[in-house]
């Protein structure tokens, strides 16, 4: 309990610190203007504090996602990154804005929606696969993430190259991963995708567990496993569908924290879940921040950061062996 | 005069087959409350697929299988978690877990939905824990165990499970003589103490005819032979038909029989 609160107050101070960041110096009296009649009152509350908020947000649901798929694939390395299911939902995402498809139900961006249900045929796709080859040994598991991987970014840049120039950079600027372009409309969808999916996730912290013990384990301890996986696909796809909707498809977040957070908290996913949540926002937020300063007036796409730590992080654990080279059974 | 208990697991004529092929052929079984079946017969003669099917983890092709009287299919999988227990052959060893944290994970079905395992989960697993005799790894993790440790802490979460039957596939297999003796003796001390009932595939047939057990011998799927063996000489033929090899008899006192497979002379056989 006392970790949870220690790693809430950071969280809570990055969450306050960071937006006083920035390439504009701001002072105190200048966030006293709420409503952004000033440029200072305008940055702070209307693009930095969204940013924010988003940056924290995103890395949560990167996080435990992450943290999902490696209890369901019994595998440190599978992440929806890994395993090309954040590539489905970007090209969900990307087929909206090329076809201009509008908002469904008025509230609802079809970009999001698009990226569900690229993000959800991905994994159902996935699972197939492993079923129908009765298991996967973890090299095999990676290398199908890899192949799919591949193919939707071709198919990206399909939809990249038939775009008109304007649409094509933002599609671009959008795959690199960021979290630049964001106001408070985002994080009407933001922050229930991730109060839902993180509170699910907590929800079947024992079930995780269990999971992560294996399937057959699983099963003779009381779960229902295939009802289990219909949730944990569910809510990871509409999670995942949302953030790379907003965000682009920022890697490497979702293999970091969970690790990190495993070596200090261990492996109960009762205590891990709320720790890996904030811990992905914490890292996301502090990546955001280092992304818009560290080459300004320039800005880098936060996903340039995030794969810059997080590429030697998956190295270090290859090469470590703490992948724990086993078949999984789908 | 009392009624004869139910049966608490009952399977009638079942068969299960996968793709073209038939793994179990009309086998039928009955446990009642405090009784143990061994189930032997070669590698490959569906043992553990009978084990999968008791549990209703194996599609049935025909017949049934009953828990406590009605088909297995008609409970739910944490209803079925609290009627039967299952010790694997080959554990899936998870990654990262103390020993004390995986058989806590066996309180699953018996957990309060909302708050997790309580204090109470946690004294059970504690508990089980000591039966078996772990309580200096309660805290270790589970890859850090030798075969012979992992094996009890099995055993430790399926106790802890707090099931009437117990479902254990070869749980003294690769272990060295302390460790089976040890296993052996606690199964049947819950037996005893707890009137649980037990089915136990195994290869070692020593236990079964020392004990007048009841037995369920499999070959190819189908029963060969049912019931107790107390006149094993008679029924040295059926075991060497079991089994494809000659055993020898060795008499062990008191009308009791040692079985061991007999090995042919080896030189005789380079002569």
């Amino acid at each position: 309990m006392r970790r949870i609160l220690i790693v809430t107050a950071i969280a809570v101070a990055v969450l306050v610190i960071t937006p006083w960041w920035g390439i504009e110096k701001l002072a105190w009296n200048d966030i006293k203007d709420i409503h952004g009649e000033t440029a200072a009152g305008l940055i702070f509350w209307h693009i930095r504090i969204p940013r924010t908020l988003t940056a924290f947000c995103a890395g949560s649901v990167l996080a435990t996602a992450g943290m999902a798929f490696q209890a369901f694939f019994r595998n440190p390395l599978a992440t929806p990154y890994t395993l090309g299911i954040s590539s489905g939902a970007a090209v969900g995402a990307a087929f909206s804005i090329r076809l201009g498809i509008p908002a469904l139900f008025v509230v609802l961006p079809s970009t999001a929606v698009f990226g569900f249900l690229g993000a959800i045929t991905c994994t159902a796709l996935l699972y197939g696969l492993i079923r129908l080859r009765g298991g996967f040994s973890v090299p095999a598991l990676l290398l199908t993430g890899v192949a799919l991987s591949f193919m939707l970014s071709s198919i990206l840049l399909v939809l990249q190259y038939s775009s008109s120039l304007h649409d094509s950079y933002r599609l671009l600027r959008w795959m690199m991963g960021g979290v630049g372009m964001v106001g408070y409309d985002t994080l009407v969808i933001m922050v229930p995708a991730v109060a839902i999916g993180v509170g699910v996730l907590g929800y079947l912290s024992d079930e995780l567990d269990l999971l992560s013990a294996g399937e057959l384990t699983a099963m003779t301890r009381g779960v229902d496993v295939s009802r289990i996986n219909k949730i944990l696909f569910f809510t990871v796809s509409m999670m995942i569908g949302v953030v790379v909707s907003v965000c682009g498809p920022i890697g490497f977040v979702g293999i970091m924290v969970p690790h990190t957070c495993r070596l200090i908290f261990g492996y109960r996913h009762r205590m891990l879940f709320p720790l890996v949540a904030l811990g992905g926002g914490i890292l996301l937020t502090l990546c955001d921040t280092v992304a818009r300063t560290i080459m300004a007036p320039a800005e880098l796409p936060v996903g340039v950061i995030t794969a810059l730590i997080g590429g030697p992080f998956f190295l270090f654990l290859i090469i470590t062996g703490r992948t724990a080279d086993r078949v999984t059974r789908g | 005069m009392t009624a004869p208990p139910v049966p608490i697991l009952e399977c009638r004529n079942i068969r299960v087959s996968a793709g073209a092929k038939t793994i179990l052929d009309d086998v039928s079984l009955s446990l009642r409350p405090g009784e143990s079946l061994m189930v032997i017969g070669p590698n490959g003669s569906g043992k553990t697929t009978l084990l999968y099917a008791l549990l209703g983890l194996v599609p049935i092709a025909s017949g049934q299988v009953l828990l406590a009287g009605k088909p297995i299919d008609n409970h739910s999988r944490l209803n079925i978690a609290r009627y039967l227990s299952y010790m694997p052959q080959l554990p899936e060893r998870p990654a990262g877990f103390s020993a004390f944290e995986y058989v806590l994970t066996a309180r699953y079905a018996r957990r309060r939905h909302w708050g997790g395992y309580s204090r109470e989960d946690q004294e059970a697993a504690e508990a089980a824990i000591a039966l078996t005799g772990m309580e200096s790894f309660t805290h270790r993790p589970l890859a850090s165990l030798s075969g012979g440790e992992l094996q009890k802490i099995m055993l430790a979460a399926a106790v802890a499970q707090e099931t009437p039957v117990l479902l254990l596939d070869e749980p003294a297999a690769f272990l060295d003589y302390r460790h089976q003796v040890e296993i052996m003796t606690l199964v049947e001390c819950l037996r005893l103490e707890r009137n649980l009932s037990v089915v136990m595939v195994t290869h070692d047939l020593n236990i079964p005819f020392l004990n007048n057990a009841h037995l369920l011998a499999l070959k190819e799927g189908r029963t060969l032979f049912q019931g107790t063996v107390s006149d094993l000489p008679e029924k040295q033929n059926l075991l060497e038909s079991l089994y494809d090899t000659a055993f020898d008899l060795i008499p062990a006192g008191s009308g009791k029989w040692f079985i061991r497979p007999a090995f042919p002379d080896i030189r005789e056989r380079m002569r």
